[in-house]
């Protein structure tokens, strides 16, 4: 396999600072934590993939996880953005969201998720998955060199 | 004449001039002896006579002094002066005057008078008196240009023929008649002149020829001459003989008088008298010919059988004595009309009639009697009697039905309203006949414009109509609705003539309509605020529900160790009733979704589909050590699929759920069918319900057990009905405590998205 030596970026989409919370809390024992960026909203997220509007000296993340129910812009549009733009479109994004609605799932991949995942109402479930999450896309995947 | 005047000129010269005074008395003609500057130096004893001039009154004068000559012939008298300048004698015609102003017409000869030398001495004149012959003359002509005239001017063509029977003569009318000018015919004989019908002439001429040579005066034929080929022409034709002074015959005179005319009416009347026979007695009414004393002159066939006699028994008769209420035509009356009179015949039948009365006058005015015409009505009565009945019929029933008629009449524009109909408006007048303008303005000024566009629609198509739309009363603003159901009637060349129909109050369903309307939008409207209340606020409901139960479980992992008992037991209470509340909230998501989020109607083979269930229950059965049994299912029925699996899956998994502890579960599910629907039965044997809960267990949250005893929120059969409403169908069931229950369901065979639903 082969590892990339620099510790693995996140960049988390979302805006309840609860589940931000509770990302940490299931990121806390691992090195990732550092590296966990958090934007409240679909129109910050962008800003920070394109490095403008005052996030010029962010780093390009290795992951994004999206959530789908945000104000400004939402996780769709931040998804088709994404993956329609020639730069991003190679990131995995990982929709982790609220709703077992099967649209939204549907229309998660046909706009070329990486994944979707549905919180899970029990906390111990969720940092579960939050580890699992992190575990399967940086020691199984083997990601695309990253150009920076 | 010249010998005369010498010898006179010698008389003188020789001094016999006695003998010229003899000449001068006794000469029978008036002799005026001029001197050379024509100033009258001798004046005879005739000329006395005639112009009644003394000689010794007129000696030394001038003509003009004496006013001798007429003032129009002067000119005359002055050419005579001029003639006698070069010549010795000449001759003139003048008028001159008498002494009393009368005229005398008088021939004149004039002689120069010279001596030897050629020196003029004077002139002598001689005059004859021609003024009668002359008055003579003038006669005869205007005699010959009136015979002319009038010869010429009759009508009636006229020829004269002469002794040769040859055409001596012919007026304008003949020679117009026969088309043949005037110089062609003089001189010929008829035949020769005449275009056609050779035969015809030849005998007219032999006719003549026979005539001339009789003794007869006169004869007269009837004749018929083509003029040309398509012109025949009758005549009646006259000759009457012309005989001289001296009783000799010298012509003939033939009148043509032109009878065509005459011929083709006398015809005429024939046809038409054989006419006015044929219909007076093949009338079907009965005709009478009376005097003015109301005697039967003449009857016809009809007016016999009617009253039951013969030709013979009622000729003479008076009418009175076969119809006594005959009345009398009053004076100054042409005609008169009796409505009615009955008549009783032998066999106890009546008859009525109508009758028409003329007075007859004859050529001068004067009345010689009377026509009368009876008309046998009795089934006229008797069919409009019945008409009256069944008209009358009709409108009890249209009455009774409360419905208003009308009738439009398309060519008169005018509409007739039922009595019914005209209370409906409130209009009050006593006539039923309205133009359209005045029922027009009736209508509602928002439907005026759909009306006129249907009913035009329907007028070209000939489809009958049924329109509903607001008329207003005749006497105020009130509208009420209407149902005008109408109809097209068209003549015998497709061209609409009427248009008929009802008119119905349909005001009172109407308003309710408007109103069901109204309630329905509303409750579509609530429905679907309820949908969307439902859908949001479980699935925004989540988000918050998560944040308390996983922090209360991140709480009670990382604080465990220093919390007391107690403060365990409340921990583990709150979240519990987090975790309980979150399933609920997806549970209404769920029961909010059977409408939200539907599938589509397609055909789906139950059998399959109860596989499918049992397969995803398999654990369940498994534990239960359940057995499910089912018979041959449709295989084809219209459902949402994903919805009807839910739906077994619900039943079927709380057939499992309610069994019995020591009885092992056995589930039946059987169908039926009927025209409209598929019923379903989901039968188990478990512990069954209560009946009283009937209602209750299809609504939703609503429990019969405590969670200890069954674990579950109470959607399952609330999600049920409202998948079974959604297919048009209902769910109930039959059950026994302890027994068993038996789920029944109809899914209809004609599912529509059913707004109602809730």
């Amino acid at each position: 396999m082969n590892y990339d030596l620099r510790p693995a970026k996140i960049l988390l989409v979302e805006d309840n600072i609860g589940d931000v919370r509770l990302i940490e809390e299931a990121l806390k024992d691992t090195k990732l934590l550092n590296n966990l960026h958090n934007v409240s909203d679909g129109v910050y997220a962008m800003d920070f993939l394109r490095k403008q509007n005052g996030f010029e000296n962010v780093p390009t993340p290795d992951l994004i996880i999206l959530d789908l129910n945000m104000p400004r812009k939402n996780g769709f549009e931040v998804l088709q953005e994404v993956k329609q733009d020639e730069k991003l479109k190679r990131i995995p994004v990982v929709v982790m969201t609220v709703s077992n609605d099967e649209q939204d799932i549907l229309k998660s991949y046909n706009l070329h998720a990486n994944c979707y995942v549905t919180k899970p109402l029990d906390f111990n479930q969720f940092c579960e998955i939050v580890r699992k999450i992190e575990n399967f896309w940086f020691s199984i995947v083997t990601l695309p060199k990253r150009e920076e | 004449m010249t010998n005369a005047a010498k010898n006179i000129t010698n008389l003188h010269q020789n001094g016999s001039i006695n003998s010229i005074d003899v000449f001068f008395q006794f000469c029978p003609i008036p002799i005026i002896f001029f001197d050379k500057n024509w100033r009258v130096s001798k004046w005879s004893r005739r000329a006395q006579e005639v112009f009644l001039w003394e000689e010794n009154e007129v000696i030394g004068k001038s003509v003009d002094e004496i006013h001798f000559v007429f003032e129009q012939d002067n000119e005359l008298f002055q050419k005579v002066i001029f003639e006698l300048a070069t010549r010795d004698n000449c001759r003139s015609k003048n008028r001159n005057y008498k002494k009393d102003g009368a005229i005398v017409v008088c021939e004149w000869i004039n002689v120069k008078y010279s001596n030897e030398n050629g020196e003029i001495l004077g002139y002598l004149t001689f005059c004859q008196d021609i003024t009668e012959l002359e008055e003579n003359k003038i006669l005869i002509e205007e005699i010959q240009h009136y015979f002319k005239t009038f010869f010429n001017s009759i009508p009636i063509p006229v020829i004269y023929l002469n002794d040769n029977l040859k055409i001596e003569n012919s007026n304008s009318a003949f020679q117009k008649i026969f088309q043949i000018n005037s110089n062609i015919l003089l001189h010929n004989k008829l035949t020769e002149i005449l275009p056609v019908s050779q035969n015809t002439l030849q005998y007219l001429e032999q006719k003549i020829e026979n005539f001339y040579f009789s003794d007869e005066l006169s004869f007269v034929t009837d004749i018929s001459i083509s003029i040309d080929e398509n012109n025949y022409r009758d005549f009646y034709v006259s000759f009457t003989k012309h005989f001289d002074r001296y009783n000799k015959i010298v012509g003939i005179f033939g009148y043509f008088l032109d009878i065509t005319k005459i011929n083709i009416l006398s015809r005429e009347l024939n046809e038409s008298i054989k006419l006015y026979q044929n219909l007076f007695h093949t009338s079907s009414d009965g005709i009478v010919y009376v005097s003015n004393d109301w005697e039967i002159i003449d009857a016809n066939k009809t007016f016999c059988e009617i009253f039951e006699q013969t030709y013979l028994e009622i000729k003479g008769k008076s009418i009175k004595t076969i119809i006594s209420t005959i009345p009398i035509l009053e004076k100054d009356k042409e005609n008169h009309f009796i409505e009615e009179i009955s008549f009783d015949k032998s066999d106890g039948s009546k008859v009525i009639l109508n009758a028409k009365i003329w007075a007859k006058k004859d050529f001068f005015g004067r009345a010689n009697g009377y026509w009368m015409i009876f008309r046998d009505i009795t089934a006229v009565r008797k069919l409009r009697k019945q008409l009256i009945e069944t008209q009358q019929r009709y409108e009890l029933a249209v009455e009774g039905s409360n419905d208003g008629l009308w009738d439009w009449d398309v060519l008169q524009k005018q509409l007739w309203l039922s009595p019914r109909l005209k209370s409906m408006l409130e209009i009050d007048t006593e006539d039923s006949f309205f133009n359209n303008s005045s029922i027009l303005k009736l209508i509602h000024p928002g439907d005026v414009n759909f009306v006129i566009d249907t009913v035009r629609y329907h007028f070209s198509h000939f489809l009958p109509f049924g329109l509903e739309f607001r008329l207003k009363s005749y006497k105020n603003d009130n509208y009420r609705w209407y149902l005008v159901r109408g109809k097209i009637i068209k003549d015998e060349n497709d061209v609409p003539i009427r248009v008929a129909g009802s008119l119905q109050d349909i005001h009172d369903r109407k308003l309710l309509e408007e109103k069901e309307k109204v309630l329905l939008e509303k409750l579509i409207r609530s429905n679907e605020e309820l949908q969307q209340f439902a859908y949001v606020a479980s699935h925004d409901l989540q988000e918050p529900l998560r944040m308390i139960s996983s922090f209360l479980q991140l709480f009670k992992s990382r604080y465990i160790n220093s919390l007391n008992k107690e403060a365990t037991e409340f921990v583990n209470f709150a979240i519990d009733g987090s975790v309980r509340l979150q399933q609920m909230v997806n549970d209404l998501l769920s029961y909010s979704r059977i409408n939200t989020r539907p599938g589509k109607f397609e055909p789906v083979n139950m059998n399959n589909l109860i596989s499918k269930v049992i397969d995803n229950l398999k654990l369940a059965i498994r534990d239960k050590k359940a057995c499910i049994y089912f018979n041959e299912l449709p295989e084809e029925i219209i459902c949402d699929e994903g919805q009807m699996f839910q739906l077994f899956l619900n039943l079927i998994s709380n057939a499992l759920k309610f069994s019995k502890n020591d009885v092992r579960p056995e589930i039946l599910i059987s169908t039926d069918e009927n025209n409209a629907e598929y019923i379903f039965k989901v039968k188990d044997n478990g512990i069954g319900i209560d009946n009283q809960f009937k209602e209750r267990i299809f609504k939703i949250f609503q429990r019969l057990h405590t969670r200890d005893e069954f674990p579950g929120n109470g959607i399952g059969l609330a999600i049920c009905r409202r998948i079974v409403q959604r297919h048009n169908g209902w769910i109930t069931f039959e059950s026994e405590l302890n027994e068993g229950t038996t789920f029944i369901f109809s899914i209809s065979k004609n599912i529509k998205d059913n707004l109602y639903e809730l």
